[in-house]
């Protein structure tokens, strides 16, 4: 059985492997900037999961789709290189959470910004906004904002590719979405000023 | 409830997977505090965008160097001798 990536390992015709990266390449590659946030280590992870693959073909079964096993080994080779990698100076997400007084109210609110989300998506540089300030997110926090609200994994699933806890998920993913929205408060608010 | 436990309930309160009685709380709450009822749009729209301006981006430019990289990865993952 297989398909896709067995049948091409089969020919070994360089073209038809060509056609195959130039295929899935993007979809993964765009997945491991977001994970790692930089392009570097984005394109080796691509690398290493093309080779994972081609080496794991025979597990492969077919019982989902190609381009959703792939997805599944490029995630796990982007977390192992960002595990791998030396830490990079980052902002404490601490610095980006909601403060509160001691009786528990927010210690200085700001106002909400102004455009609507939808007025937001209208905007093309909203976009580029969003990716810059989702590699301002510490690592391990933006990993699993990534995984949970823009790649569409459950929490199970992102558990099992942390090899954590779900309620460890649900913390974690509660401080990134806290802290890529203070981000994107500083920002619309000053681009309001 | 006080400002700190509404945050802290709230990605249960947006998937409504809070009980009737948190949610009752949180709904008392939100009635009677402003900076709550901006944090919460703040943050469902920080949510919305992710999903719906990030996750629906096109997929990544891959240039042609780049390509021809990872096809010869492949290549030579499949024939390790070679």
């Amino acid at each position: 059985m297989g398909t896709g990536l067995a049948n091409v390992l089969a020919i070994g015709d360089e073209q038809a492997v060509s056609r195959f990266v130039a295929e899935h390449a993007p979809r993964l590659l765009q997945v491991a900037r977001r994970l790692l946030a930089c392009e570097e280590d984005a394109r080796d992870a691509v690398q290493d999961a093309f080779t994972a693959a081609v080496r794991s073909i025979d597990s492969f079964d077919g019982q989902s789709q190609l381009s959703t096993w792939l997805h599944r080994i490029v995630v796990n080779a982007a977390l192992m290189r960002l595990r791998a990698r030396q830490r990079r100076p980052e902002v404490s997400i601490e610095s980006l959470l909601p403060e509160f007084y001691d009786d528990g109210h927010r210690v200085e609110p700001r106002r909400a910004w102004a455009a609507t989300a939808s007025e937001l998506l209208e905007r093309r540089e909203t976009r580029q906004l969003l990716e810059r300030l989702l590699a301002e997110i510490p690592d391990e926090d933006r990993t699993v904002l990534v995984l949970r609200d823009i790649e569409g994994l459950d929490t199970r699933q992102t558990a099992e590719h942390l090899a954590t806890s779900e309620g460890a998920v649900k913390t974690r993913l509660h401080r990134a979405r806290a802290a890529m929205r203070t981000l994107l408060e500083q920002a619309m608010l000053e681009a309001d000023a | 409830m006080i400002c700190r436990e509404f945050i802290a309930m709230i990605d249960e309160y947006l998937a409504v997977s809070s009980t009737a009685d948190d949610r009752a709380e949180c709904e008392a709450h939100l009635a009677t505090c402003p900076y709550c009822r901006d944090y919460l749009k703040t943050y469902r729209d920080t949510i919305g965008l992710l999903k719906d301006a990030i996750a629906k981006t096109p997929d990544a430019d891959v240039n042609p160097e780049v390509a021809e990289a990872l096809a010869k990865a492949v290549m030579k993952a499949r024939n390790p001798d070679s």
